[in-house]
């Protein structure tokens, strides 16, 4: 990172090199898809793709700072469980903030155990993962949990403002807030350090552990928007709701550049990824392909994204890995 | 002059205790914790279910942990050298859909399809880590939702696919097959722990993945190829994947394309409460032998109970947890200087 970086020329000096990907891959699936460029066909990407964005940005946060989570689909599925019962009654709102309170819970939960306890982040979210699956399966009574209220609930995912959908508008103003968060705070910044090298952080003075807590927690807040659409769209308690999301956050963020060893990304990265893989998969739903080749093309293109990312590093001297 | 941070980082002396705990006898005190707990589980459900503690019920649980204390050993040898496998789940699940057609067209030949597959894509992951330089976070990854969307499209509408014929009645008396009491899939289990305890204790090769994992730039300073050494241990992982495959197949006797799900967590938590280090360098297989049979009692056990399906589930969320506070713990412990 230059240091003379002028406020503001951030964005077009630092220009991902991901962006021209997508530029390519856009231009192929529009040229050769005639179906790709219509204006309903990219509403439904870009509706598809909020949620997965919202959900990516708390992984950008995580990534960053030098962790990663594997729990966010566990607690999206938490969400929509707790939303569901406590709409039998509470008025809907105070049922929307219970779930999205149990995400944030999810969250620091996740941030006490890695920044205080100093535990492995890996293996804390993989545990979450599964002990916030099966708490919300036990909840639930291990089927989905109807929400009665089926007009109001809607509303969040299904409502639009002069044609651009709602999860849409809130993933836009999202990118906004996450971008000023990691580029004009202190504790945005301090990311950064930290998971580029926690030793330099540490003697630069940053307060670690409180400053990679509040990574997990403002990540939540993040997954606890894309739960609460999630939540709308599906209007039900869900235990299975969203099992692969922590993976294909983890697909966008390594298809947009930003690197799984910490340190670095930025917003656009995120958004960058996600456009990709919802272009891609809705490339694939218009070619007719069977539902499961999406499993496979996007395991083939996050690693050969993350291959081609590399490429220019490996004319450095020593090749041997330290992880 | 004034130490900086840097300098009283490097001049920290090697503490005799600590080295001590490290080389000694007390050292291997990490590879205990496996056995300890699979004792203790085993002890507190026999107390609470009269039935849990017959003879019956621990051949059935012996002959149910193989599959994961297969895996979590491969597990073991991949976060030996610091990494792991998230494929493994995924690529046996291919390996026993696979397998299932070659059976029913080719015979019992048709079983050597399993372990190939897992080769393949160990030798894949091994590759993308090493040469390729991509974490391993997303090189297995990729191969997880690789080998998943795989196994899906390989089995007719993504459903499972029953083994017929003779090659299937083989398979099925094996699997009810006992020497002695003991089930002739314990038998095959406790034969792969003896092989990878050989390869690791008594082989140049063996002698080769420790040095790798505890310090890869010294390794290569001594002239051990890293690289190629990390490929057979990412194939060794998977080739353990396909012998997973072989014993659901011996139980089930369908290729499942959506079997495993879950599993790849599962071993890393055989491999760390078995005594691994997530940083690398430290294995023992007989630790992760009873990590596994801790995990299999706690899963029996909680079956038995006949509470919630997902309470297991829970648990297993918690001894990852568990498994984490130690690995941190054996981190602080175990530091060199």
């Amino acid at each position: 990172m230059k240091m003379a970086d002028l406020p503001g020329s951030h964005l077009l000096r630092r220009l991902p090199v991901s962006i021209w990907g997508l530029v390519v891959i856009v231009a192929l699936v529009a040229l050769f898809l005639p179906g790709f460029a219509r204006i309903g066909n990219i509403t439904n990407v870009l509706r598809v793709g909020a949620i997965l964005a919202l959900a990516s940005y708390g992984q950008t946060i995580v990534l960053i700072s030098g962790g990663i989570d594997f729990s966010i689909g566990s607690s999206v599925a938490l969400c929509s469980v707790v939303t569901a019962l406590a709409v039998q009654q509470l008025p809907l709102g105070l049922a929307l903030t219970a779930g999205f309170a149990s995400i944030i819970g999810v969250g620091a939960i996740n941030g006490l155990l890695i920044a205080y306890l100093k535990l492995s982040p890996f293996l804390v979210t993989l545990g979450m993962l599964l002990l916030v699956h099966g708490f919300a399966a036990i909840v639930a009574g291990g089927l989905p949990v109807e929400v009665p209220d089926r007009e109001g609930i809607h509303t969040l995912s299904g409502s639009d403002l002069l044609g651009v959908p709602y999860p849409v508008i809130i993933a836009g103003l999202a990118a906004g807030a996450l971008y000023l968060l990691l580029e004009r705070t202190t504790l945005g910044r301090s990311w950064f350090l930290i998971g580029s090298n926690l030793a330099a952080a540490a003697a630069t003075g940053i307060r670690l552990r409180r400053n990679i807590f509040l990574a997990y927690v403002l990540a939540a807040v993040f997954v606890g928007v894309a739960g609460l659409i999630l939540t709308s769209r599906v209007a039900a308690g869900e235990p299975n709701l969203y099992p692969t999301l922590p993976f294909e956050t983890m697909a966008a963020c390594a298809v947009g550049g930003i690197p799984l060893t910490g340190g670095r990304g930025s917003a656009l990265n995120a958004v960058i990824g996600v456009i990709v893989i919802a272009v891609l998969n809705n490339a694939i739903v218009l070619l007719n392909f069977p539902a499961y080749a999406q499993l496979s093309l996007l395991g083939i293109i996050m690693v050969g994204a993350v291959i081609a990312q590399g490429m220019p590093s490996w004319t450095r001297p020593s090749r041997i890995r330290s992880l | 002059m004034d130490t900086t941070v840097a300098d009283s980082v490097a001049l920290r002396r090697p503490c005799a205790v600590r080295s001590r705990l490290r080389f000694g006898v007390l050292g291997q005190v990490r590879y205990t914790i496996g056995v300890a707990t699979a004792l203790i589980a085993a002890a507190a459900f026999a107390a609470t279910f009269a039935d849990f503690g017959t003879f019956e019920n621990a051949a059935n649980v012996l002959s149910l942990f193989g599959p994961l204390a297969v895996l979590s050993v491969g597990q073991m040898i991949v976060v030996l050298v610091r990494g792991f496998d998230l494929s493994v789940g995924a690529v046996f699940a291919l390996a026993t859909v696979i397998t299932a057609e070659a059976m029913n067209t080719a015979g019992l030949v048709g079983l050597a399809a399993a372990p190939l597959v897992g080769i393949v894509f160990g030798l894949l992951n091994g590759v993308l880590v090493s040469y390729f330089r991509v974490q391993p976070v997303i090189a297995t990854l990729g191969s997880l939702l690789l080998a998943r969307g795989a196994a899906l499209l390989a089995a007719p509408n993504g459903q499972a696919v029953i083994l017929g014929g003779d090659a299937q009645m083989v398979l099925l008396n094996l699997q009810l097959a006992n020497i002695a009491g003991v089930p002739v899939t314990a038998i095959f289990t406790l034969i792969v722990f003896l092989v990878v305890a050989f390869v690791l204790y008594a082989t140049a090769f063996g002698r080769r993945l420790f040095m790798v994992g505890g310090d890869p730039r010294s390794a290569a300073l001594v002239g051990v190829r890293v690289h190629a050494v990390t490929v057979a241990a990412y194939t060794l992982c998977g080739f353990c994947a396909g012998l997973t495959a072989i014993l659901i197949l011996m139980r089930t006797g369908m290729g499942l394309p959506t079997e495993g799900v879950g599993m790849e967590v599962q071993s890393l938590a055989g491999a760390v409460i078995g005594g691994s280090q997530l940083s690398g360098g430290y294995a023992n297989p007989f630790g992760v032998f009873f990590a596994a049979l801790f995990i299999q009692t706690t899963q029996s056990g909680l079956n038995f109970s006949g509470i919630s399906p997902y309470a297991a589930e829970m648990v297993m969320g918690c001894s990852i947890l568990l498994a984490g506070l130690l690995d941190r713990v054996s981190q602080r412990i175990f530091r060199t200087a």
